[in-house]
């Protein structure tokens, strides 16, 4: 059931008043960029998948102003694949060039099958598991089963040693800087879903910025080819299975520790690609 | 947190050896971890004096007239805001740091506009560029730029200054007339530093994570060529003085690139000290000097040879270098 659905503008008036102050006036007639993410409402990610699209939201807007362009991002929270599916076309009337969510499984086939219907690029946040067969043209943000597998396999752990994405204590490549942002902004460290939500709503503002003559249906093929800068030290880029390529972290405790923190840092060349 | 008032700054004299000849000018580097700058004579490449800056120094500038040498300090801690942020202005001939400018938050790199009476710097955490006028010690204005921003650099006819973001991988560009960024364009991920040509008609912006170089045409602000750096990560950059040559260095990649501007190709990668970051180059063109920040020295390069040919020790976390030009 669809239970919430914002539209959100991130007009000038959201920006410090310092800097709106000397900012360029927003000019009439700038090309806008739209996209869309359809988040869980109710499920406990929901909140935090949430907050790092706005991080990423409020920065490719940012961004799209000093070039000249309009960057809007169009948010829905539904918490089963009916009303995932019905937000998504909703947004699509609404002219979305990329769509952003699959949190679960069955939401995942959902708007991944929408998707490529429509022929609009969908960047899939929720860690696919092995055996999914991801749709045309969705995209996963967040890594690979087989990476994060091998990732625990090599790295020695006790219990409660897992693999993730991204770590609120990770400081190298500007991970301090980005923590930093984010946790200046809600009050709450970057866990790893507020990373995958940033980057993938990043990811879609730099495909529709960088490639503002292309249709939509031309955008999952532009992606294939792009890089992008996720604040883990190298340039990140999908393989042909369509998995963002990025180092991973084993995060646990060290014997004698009360908390925990990144035990190893391993990327897909470490453990011989993605699968 | 650490305070370092005017006087107590002040105070802190070179306990260095007596000036060398006129001839060959000074190479100042700002060494980030061991907060302080170490001077070196570039004509016999030896280390000639140090002083305390204070905090966290990074950037660091020659004023046109040679007679002052400004560094941005920050504070020690990567991501806090104090009042340590600032400024220092070092007066080369006395030896000593005679003066404090506000500089906003974070203050990363900075230019000196070419008649010395403004400094235009990168705040990284706050996503601006202020403005400083020396004269009065104060920023007089703050400008919207990217996000995180970074590299800066004023064009030789002292009209653009050019202001890198790290996260919107974005330039920014500043009309000194107006003191208003009038133009902002795209470059590839992560740009770190750019640089002039001498006769300011191209920009070159160096991108760490997408290993390339932005070749700018200043007339119309736009890019107009990408130059691939295989295996690099490219950061601090120089233009030699006759415009033929560029000078990248690698930092993580611990090279450094040298490329044929005409050609714009790559005629040799030289191995130098651990993560060079700046990078400055002799008015003569015949050395190249980078600052090393894991290995904490300072790599020579003969231009001619195209090799390393002195390492000099300097601080902790070595990462600015000037030379008057």
């Amino acid at each position: 059931m669809l239970t919430r659905r914002a539209f959100l503008h991130l007009s000038l008036g959201a920006l410090p008043a310092a800097l709106a102050a000397s900012s360029p006036p927003p000019a009439a007639g700038r090309k806008v960029y739209r996209i869309g993410a359809i988040l869980p409402g109710a499920s406990p990610p929901g909140e935090v998948l949430r907050q790092g699209a706005l991080l990423a939201a409020d920065e490719g807007r940012r961004t799209a102003e000093l070039i000249g362009s309009r960057f809007e991002l169009l948010l829905a929270a539904a918490d089963e694949p009916a009303g995932a599916v019905a937000a998504a076309r909703g947004q699509i009337r609404d002219g979305v060039l990329a769509l952003i969510g699959g949190w679960d499984a069955a939401t995942r086939k959902a708007l991944g099958a929408l998707a490529a219907e429509s022929r609009r690029v969908f960047l899939v946040l929720g860690p696919q598991e092995l055996g999914e067969a991801p749709a045309a043209t969705t995209f996963s943000v967040a890594s690979g089963p087989g990476l994060r597998r091998r990732a625990l396999q090599r790295t020695a752990g006790g219990p409660g040693v897992r693999c993730v994405d991204w770590d609120p204590g990770l400081e190298r490549f500007g991970a301090a800087q980005l923590n930093q942002r984010f946790e200046a902004r809600y009050h709450r460290p970057m866990a790893a879903p507020a990373w995958t939500a940033w980057m993938a709503v990043k990811i879609a503002a730099e495909l529709t910025l960088r490639n503002a003559a292309a249709r939509p249906e031309d955008l999952a093929g532009r992606l294939a080819g792009m890089r992008f800068d996720g604040h883990k030290g190298s340039a990140l880029s999908f393989d042909p299975g369509r998995h963002l390529i990025q180092p991973v972290y084993v995060v646990g405790r060290k014997p004698g520790s009360r908390t925990d923190e990144v035990l190893a840092e391993v990327s897909p060349e470490d453990v011989g690609g993605e699968e | 947190m650490r305070r370092l008032g005017l006087a107590a700054v002040a105070a802190l004299v070179l306990a260095a050896p007596a000036l060398p000849g006129e001839a060959a000018p000074l190479a100042y580097v700002s060494n980030e971890w061991a907060g302080t700058v170490t001077l070196l004579d570039t004509a016999s490449d030896k280390v000639v004096g140090s002083f305390p800056a204070g905090g966290r120094p990074r950037g660091i500038q020659v004023s046109p007239d040679g007679r002052r040498v400004y560094v941005a300090v920050s504070d020690p801690s990567p991501i806090a805001r104090s009042a340590v942020d600032a400024i220092v202005a070092f007066d080369p001939k006395a030896r000593r740091v005679v003066a404090r400018y506000e500089a906003g938050t974070d203050p990363e790199a900075f230019a000196v506009s070419r008649d010395g009476k403004k400094l235009y710097i990168s705040n990284e955490d706050a996503g601006t560029a202020s403005i400083t006028r020396v004269d009065r010690g104060q920023v007089t204005a703050s400008l919207a730029v990217g996000i995180e921003p970074e590299g800066v650099a004023i064009s030789p006819d002292g009209r653009w200054v050019y202001v890198t973001a790290e996260t919107s991988s974005t330039v920014s560009v500043i009309d000194t007339r107006t003191s208003q960024v009038v133009a902002s364009f795209l470059v590839d991920l992560r740009p770190r530093a750019v640089a002039f040509s001498p006769d300011g008609k191209r920009a070159y912006v160096t991108s760490e994570i997408g290993g390339t170089i932005a070749v700018v045409d200043v007339n119309g602000h736009r890019v107009i060529d990408t130059l691939p750096l295989p295996r690099s990560k490219p950061v601090g950059v120089v233009v030699s003085p006759d415009g033929r040559r560029i000078y990248v260095a690698n930092g993580h990649g611990n090279t450094v690139s040298v490329v044929d501007t005409a050609k714009k190709k790559v005629l040799a990668t030289i191995p130098v000290g651990k993560r060079p970051w700046g990078i400055a180059i002799t008015p003569d063109g015949h050395k190249v000097y980078t600052a090393n920040g894991l290995s904490g020295d300072v790599s020579v390069i003969d231009t001619a040879k195209n090799r390393v040919t002195a390492t000099l020790k300097t601080g902790a976390g070595a990462w600015g270098i000037a030379i008057r030009r």
